[in-house]
């Protein structure tokens, strides 16, 4: 099982490239990457965190993210792009709170969105039972009750025991007009 | 009569031909009146009805009305009663009509050939045909003749003797009588009457004005004593004597020739029994003549027309040819064998095989004693010394055996013995005597006056006919006929499914017979068309809960007219009620279709009614709702063609079933359904959050990249944000 673990976290060969191609690209890019470190920071606890079966947590929050954390690469590259400009672009705390806030931004998002859905869901449930015993009792008035499957038929599809059926069907009636009458 | 007056009652029949006596052309005509009164029943018709029930008038059609309240007793033909009769235009004001009995099946298929006959000697038929008969609120058949019969020519008295002059008796008689019989033979038509109660004085009292009477009301010659008919046709009941022949009329007209020559009657207060046996022994001259002796002429002819062999007995031809002064010699007697030693059967005493054969019915455990002995067989061979008597005992014997056990087999040995001692008698079997061609005149009495059926069933079954028709000597016998048609009998009689059994046999036998059916057991129905209005109008008076083709409808209607029932046989047969009713329905359907009949409400009525039940049963109750609608649309409207419209799917029931099973299915979907998204509601919570965060995810990536394209545009555009 040890092993099994070990080998499920092993990258693969391709993985391990692209892994030395980051890590290369990372050094190479270092300011950019020193932005998005921290930049990014948000979504990369939110990834982390996310323990829903979808785990798409990290595209909402990190696609609102990354739009924050743009404007100050897109400065870096445009100017010197140093380690030096990238840490003065860190150092200054509204550049922080707009990328974070970007983050807090996809936070909404996540939570409006899936709450709406939530909502319009549960709506169009009930709608649907509702439309569901309307066709049922319109196949009761057309079919009688024995349409219901509550009855033992016979082959032809009659109610084995009419006279037992008929009285239920009578109590039923007593019963729908005794709630009638003491409303 | 009860105080409405029958929808039948309000027609006329035959209106534009009031003398044409065609039977069905006048039944057709009136049945289609009959059926326009039952849908219009307009006032005036009943004013008219309720007159005729105070008047005690029943109109055979517009020109002929029948006087019910002045009934003419000295014509009555038995139960066939007579009634004076008035016509009016182109109609002889002075009518009778003989009103028929339905257990007594009319001659109407003989009556356009009597009509033909042009001779002053008989009774003019001035119509027949189907009248409405307010006395039982029915249909009767009625033949109307001109009462042109004064009063009977011969009284009746015990002594049937009356010694007239033979040379008066041959201008003023023979001669008239023979023309008569002479044109009975040119048209085809046998009398079967001929008898001396039923000659009647005409215009005047002399002999040559004679007229003879009528005699298709009843069978032929089931009016007939036993005096005038032949022997072999006299040991028959007289329903089941069958189709008589030219020369028995001749020897009926011998006998009364005989009777109006003689001075004493032999055969005074004897039984029928004895005159038979009489006949038998002494030959029928000598038994009717006794003791009178006739010389000459007279003679030849009396002896010649009286033989008893058929095949030796003079015809028409032989009797012209002697009126013509041809003479021959007189024919001598049969010579039939006598034993050396009487046959004991019980207290009687046998030296002929014939009265063996004619009392054998009587005393049937002694001859089967006899037979089980080998005493009759021994009689036959050493007493009688008649070999093919002997031959045909042995064969009877054999083939007994083949045909059941027990009382069945004895009734069957009886009957083959008794056709082996004189294969020229009738057959009888447990009571019934009958030739093969009066079979079903004799089953139809029974069926109406409800008999017992069985003898007629072993009789078919036990195939005695055959044995009969193959003991025959008589060329005159139509064996290949008899023998086809009582094969298929037995044929009908092995399926006992509507539509065969002995119903069948009955109507195929007898194409004369009217419909038996109890539906419209006052009615007289002769074909499919007069059925179907007769069924509509009995339906119009008394309601029924029951199908409306029974068993005799069924049988009636495949024997006269199988195109019409024949495809619809198997749903008549069904077990499944709504078959049956479909089978009725189609079966109306096309005789209303076939012969262009006009509605029948009665019908469309009765079958929506008998739909009832049936259209409760469906599942479907907007099926029901709908069927119900358009029966109560359809039902007084008399159009089967309509109703079949919506009823024509035989598997309806199935259908409704089928789609009552799909609904079922599709309830229970709808319950599973229903309670997977009550299960979802319970965690109302996280319903739709999986959906939400993917929806979340996409909006955010689609904002996301849409601000790092402005943000990146701008900024290469030279331009800063902050």
């Amino acid at each position: 099982m040890a092993e099994k673990k070990k080998k499920k976290k092993m990258l693969g060969v391709k993985g391990q490239f692209l892994l030395i191609i980051l890590v290369i690209c990372a050094i190479l890019f270092a300011p950019t990457t020193l932005i998005l470190l921290f930049g990014m920071l948000p979504t990369i606890v939110a990834a982390f965190a996310d323990r829903s079966k979808e785990a798409v947590k990290g595209i909402t929050i990190g696609s609102m993210n990354l739009a924050g954390c743009i404007p100050y690469i897109m400065d870096l590259w445009l100017t010197e792009h140093t380690l030096e400009n990238a840490i003065i672009l860190l150092t200054q705390l509204e550049n922080l709170v707009v990328m974070w806030m970007a983050a807090a931004v996809g936070y909404f998002i996540e939570w409006f969105v899936t709450g709406a859905v939530g909502v319009y869901m549960v709506d169009r449930a009930n709608a649907r039972i509702l439309w569901i015993e309307k066709e049922q009792d319109k196949l009761i008035k057309r079919w009688g009750r024995k349409v219901t499957g509550e009855f033992t038929l016979d082959e032809s599809g009659f109610p084995i025991d009419e006279e037992f059926v008929e009285a239920q069907l009578a109590a039923e009636k007593d019963k729908k007009d005794a709630g009638k009458a003491a409303t | 009569m009860s105080s409405e007056q029958p929808d039948t009652l309000k027609t006329k029949p035959d209106e534009s031909a009031p003398t044409d006596s065609n039977a069905s052309n006048a039944t057709s005509e009136k049945a289609e009146d009959q059926n326009k009164a039952a849908t219009s029943k307009d006032a005036g018709e009943e004013k008219k009805s309720s007159k005729n029930k105070h008047s005690n008038v029943a109109p055979y059609n517009k020109h002929i009305e029948v006087l019910i309240n002045s009934p003419l007793p000295h014509l009555d033909r038995g139960p066939v009663k007579a009634y004076k009769a008035k016509g009016q235009n182109n109609v002889p004001s002075n009518l009778v009509a003989f009103i028929c009995e339905r257990h007594l099946v009319p001659r109407w298929q003989a009556a356009p050939h009597y009509k033909s006959i042009m001779n002053a000697n008989i009774a003019r038929l001035v119509t027949s045909g189907l009248m409405p008969w307010p006395v039982d609120n029915g249909q009767r058949y009625a033949f109307i003749y001109e009462d042109n019969w004064s009063q009977p020519a011969f009284p009746v008295t015990n002594k049937a003797a009356f010694g007239m002059k033979a040379e008066l008796l041959l201008d003023e008689f023979i001669k008239p009588g023979i023309a008569v019989l002479h044109d009975f033979q040119e048209k085809g038509f046998v009398h079967g009457g001929i008898r001396l109660d039923n000659f009647f004085f005409g215009k005047t009292n002399q002999l040559r004005d004679i007229i003879l009477g009528e005699s298709l009301c009843t069978p032929c010659s089931y009016m007939q004593p036993v005096l005038y008919e032949p022997i072999d046709r006299a040991m028959a009941a007289p329903i089941g004597r069958g189709l008589g022949t030219f020369a028995d009329d001749l020897y009926s007209f011998g006998v009364v020739l005989t009777v109006l020559l003689r001075k004493t009657d032999p055969l005074e207060g004897m039984s029928d029994e004895q005159v038979i046996q009489e006949k038998i022994e002494k030959g029928s001259y000598g038994a009717l003549t006794g003791k009178d002796r006739f010389t000459g002429e007279i003679l030849e002819l009396l002896r010649g027309i009286l033989h008893d062999d058929r095949s030796a007995r003079w015809t028409i031809d032989d009797v012209l040819n002697w009126l013509d002064g041809t003479r021959l010699s007189p024919k001598q007697a049969i010579k039939r064998k006598k034993a050396s030693r009487a046959l004991n059967v019980g207290s009687k005493r046998f030296v002929g095989p014939e009265l063996a054969a004619f009392y054998s019915q009587d005393h049937g455990s002694q001859m089967l004693q006899l037979i089980e002995d080998n005493k009759l067989e021994q009689w036959v061979e050493r007493s009688l010394e008649d070999k093919d008597t002997g031959e045909r005992l042995e064969l009877a014997m054999r083939t007994s055996k083949e045909f059941g056990e027990g009382e069945l087999y004895q009734n069957g040995l009886l009957s083959r013995v008794s056709i082996a001692l004189d294969p020229s008698a009738p057959i009888r079997y447990r009571g019934l005597k009958f030739r093969p061609d009066g079979f079903g005149t004799a089953l139809a009495e029974a069926f109406v006056l409800e008999k017992d059926l069985n003898p007629f069933k072993e009789v078919i079954q036990q195939n005695i006919i055959m044995f009969w028709l193959n003991s025959q000597t008589d060329n005159f016998i139509d064996f290949g006929s008899i023998a086809t048609r009582f094969e298929s009998c037995r044929t009908f009689l092995k399926n006992t499914h509507n539509g065969f059994g002995l119903e069948r046999c009955l109507y195929f036998l007898s194409s004369e017979v009217p419909c038996l059916s109890s539906l419209i057991n006052n009615y007289f129905v002769m074909n499919a068309e007069e059925y179907a209005l007769a069924v509509n109008d009995a339906l119009g008076k008394n309601a029924r809960d029951k199908l409306i083709l029974d068993r005799h409808s069924i049988a009636f209607l495949a024997s006269r007219d199988s195109k019409t029932l024949d495809s619809y046989l198997i749903e008549l047969n069904s077990q499944d009620k709504m078959s049956q009713i479909l089978g009725n329905l189609n079966t109306f359907h096309m005789i209303q279709e076939r012969y262009k009949l006009p509605p029948l409400p009665h019908i469309t009525s009765h079958i929506v009614k008998l739909m009832g039940p049936i259209v409760d049963r469906f599942h479907d109750m907007k099926l029901q709702e709908n069927m119900n609608g358009f029966f109560d649309k359809v039902k007084n409207t008399g159009d089967i063609t309509r109703l079949k419209s919506v009823l024509h799917e035989v598997n309806i029931v199935e259908q409704d079933l089928q789609a009552f099973l799909g609904a079922m299915q599709n309830y229970a979907m709808l319950t599973r359904d229903k309670k997977m998204l009550q299960k979802k509601l319970d965690k109302k919570e996280k319903l739709g959050q999986s959906t939400g965060r993917n929806f979340a995810a996409i909006l955010s990536a689609c904002v996301g990249g849409a601000i790092i394209l402005g943000v990146v545009f701008y900024k290469f555009s030279h331009a800063s944000i902050f």
